[in-house]
This record gives C-alpha cells, structure tokens and sequence, in this order.
C-alpha cells in the first residue's frame, strides 16, 4: 500500500481509475439478479452468431496463406489481337481503356471448393501505356454456392512471363491488376489455385 | 429453445473450419453455448446497455482470435464458461478505465504547439508500455484484494474467476444474497483504501 500524495503522479491516476473501475464491475454484479435474467431468444442468439461468423470470415481473410494446388486453368484472349483491332464491335470505349467483352467459361473443379462451376472473366485493358502492347485489368467472378468457399487466388500470367496475382475477395470476385498484353501475343493464362492457411 | 447449459463438442453442420472449430475443441462448448455465454455476460455488466454490450461480446470475439493468432488458448481451460465470463469481465474493466481516463483528460508529456500538424495524442494504453503499466496495476490490486477479510477475499476471487453468484453460494456455501453483499463490501474497502487519509 502506497501512501496517499496531496498531488498524485500520473501512475497513481492510473491505479486509480482502474480500482474504480473494477470496483463499479464489483457494484453493478452485486446488483445483478441472475435469476430474473432473461435468456437470450432464439432470434438474438442467431443475430450474435451472424456477427461472430461475420468476424470469422474477415479473420479468414487477413490470416497468411499459402499458395496450394491448381483447381482451375484457363488460356484467354487468344483472340485478343483480333479483337483488339476491331474495338468497336463489341467493347465499350473510354478515352483511355476498353472494356473487353466477358470471357465465359467452366471449371467443375470449382464445385468442390463452394462454388459455381461457371466462371466470368473481364478485362479493362488500358491502351495508354505505349511501348510494346497494353495492360489490363482482369476481373475473375466466381459465384460462391457454399456456406464456406474455399481461399482461392486468381495467378494470371502473360505471354512474356509476368505473373499478376490477386486473391478472391468474400464478394467471389479477383481484381488482377497491370496485366502485361504484349502485341506479339496477348494471350493470357489463368491459373486459379487454392490457399490455405 | 435450444440447450445452452450443456458442455459438448457437438458443431452445427456445415460450419467452416477455422476458429469456430479451433475453440469448440479447445474449450469443450459448441460455438453457441459460447455465444450465450458471452452475450450473456456483457449484457449483465453493461447495465442494461445493449448496444455497449453487443460492442463488448464483439470485443471479447476480437481479443479470443488475437489469442488464437498468438498461439493459441491456454492448454487446459478447467471452466469454460467461468473463463469466458472473466474475458468478457476483464474487458469491461478496460472498458471503465478508458472511459475514466478520458474524463480525467489525459494529456501528453510534450506542448501541443510542438507537435506537428494533425497530430494526435497516442494512446497510453496500448503497447509494451502499457503492458507493464497494466501489470503493475494488477499486483497493486492483488495485493489490496489480499488485504481484504477472508470471507469477502473469497468472494472477490471467485468472481474474478468468472463465477456466477449461485455458483459462488455452492461453492462457499452461503446464501447468494450474502454472496452480493460480501462483494459490495468488497467494493467500498477497496474504494476507502485509497482513499486521501487512510494511509
């Protein structure tokens, strides 16, 4: 025990407000009727589990992971160059980036990690770059059908090498940015892996 | 209604692996029963603040998976539900401290005409500083709990162990009523121990 100052150091403030707080715990338990306590309904229990859960999966989402197995591998835009040269046939035109025309495709694989096997692919491609080609935005959808979709992580790598990656977000989307498209070859490969933690 | 007494390792089907299923193992109660327990336990320390009390089982929620990332919960929790209880108990401690703090108006060490533009006043609570801080706090309040008459000593600890009243008048074998009063008198000695004069 510590004798009382007329002026109290800042530590003693401190010992202060915690005593009291720990005192009003003490006050407002011995004031509480256990017994008249009404026990949650079914209906708040279910509202706390959704927050709990909800705070789960954002835990999910920030823990590390390792990159595992491939579920999925696609080859887009072989016909990219094509396409590209014709822009105005189905892209949607910005000053500066084309909106290329969804990319359809099926990956049954996906079904066994919470998801539709049905997959969408966009890609804004960014013609403002110069040198030898464009970039790209590509936007991997998937459409979770689970109550627990599996971590996935969207690799895309270009005709020269580049590797682009971007995990899928709880909404089942992937945002790969800066995609090299070489004028050469603007294929792009499209590699959907699974982590885990 | 569901059962939210029991202690099993029964889990909801379809749930995600991950800490759902880490915690039911380590604590022997289904993640309802923990959600019961913690909702519970806010509610009857924020005095009918419902809101306050959604906030704390949150915090509580956030504070189990800051424990499960740094290694886990401790190997062998005797009392589950009493453990929980002290988490959420220990929180709504913190909870009061700040709040007193800030009313106190903590201010920095250094003029606010020295600090840069948008500076603000770092928490003194949070950190390695304040984990000293905080455990120099609690020896200063074990040793005035060890101070205090036996009978009420007990109480005071039992509750600090997560106890419920009727658990604690089972244990002790008192009436429950004595149980609340052995704790307010608890309350006021320590109040009065630091109280100007006393020493």
């Amino acid at each position: 025990m510590t004798e009382q100052s007329p002026h109290p150091t800042e530590s003693e403030l401190r010992y202060r407000d915690y005593l009291e707080a720990v005192t009003s715990l003490f006050d407002t338990l011995a004031d509480q009727d256990e017994d008249d306590d009404e026990p949650l309904s079914e209906d708040e229990l279910d509202e706390a589990e959704a927050r709990v859960r909800t705070l789960f999966a954002q835990h999910r989402g920030t823990q590390r992971a390792v990159v595992g197995e491939s579920v999925a591998v696609l080859t887009i835009w072989q016909e990219a160059q094509a396409w590209l040269d014709q822009q105005e046939l189905e892209s949607v035109r910005s000053p500066d980036t084309i909106a290329a025309p969804t990319y359809d495709a099926t990956a049954p694989q996906l079904t066994e990690l919470g998801y539709a096997a049905q997959l969408e692919i966009d890609g804004d491609v960014d013609t403002t770059v110069g040198g030898d080609g464009d970039t790209a935005e590509i936007t991997v959808r998937l459409t979770a059908v689970g109550d627990c979709p599996a971590r996935l992580l969207v690799q895309i790598t270009s005709s020269d090498g580049v590797l682009r990656s971007a995990p899928v977000n709880q909404f089942g989307r992937a945002h790969v940015k800066a995609v090299p498209l070489p004028a050469a070859d603007r294929s792009l490969r499209v590699d959907i892996r699974r982590l885990s933690a | 209604m569901n059962d939210h007494s029991g202690e099993s390792g029964d889990s909801t089907d379809g749930e995600c692996s991950g800490p759902a299923e880490y915690f039911e193992s380590a604590l022997g109660l289904d993640l309802r029963t923990m959600i019961h327990t913690i909702e519970r336990e806010a509610r009857a320390v924020s005095s009918g603040d419902r809101s306050g009390a959604v906030d704390l089982a949150q915090e509580v929620w956030v504070n189990l998976l800051a424990k499960l990332e740094s290694g886990g919960l401790p190997e062998q929790v005797e009392h589950p539900r009493a453990w929980l209880r002290t988490l959420v108990r220990n929180l709504a401690i913190d909870g009061y401290r700040k709040a007193h703090t800030r009313k106190r108006g903590e201010l920095p060490d250094v003029p606010f005409d020295d600090m840069p533009p948008g500076w603000e006043p770092e928490s003194k609570l949070d950190g390695p500083e304040s984990l000293a801080v905080q455990a120099d706090m609690s020896e200063r309040l074990r040793a005035s709990i060890a101070a205090l008459p036996t009978d009420v000593r007990d109480v005071v600890n039992l509750i600090l162990e997560g106890r419920l009243h009727r658990e604690i008048s089972e244990i002790l074998g008192i009436p429950v009523g004595t149980s609340k009063t052995r704790l307010r008198t608890a309350a006021k000695l320590l109040r009065d121990d630091l109280a100007p004069g006393t020493h």
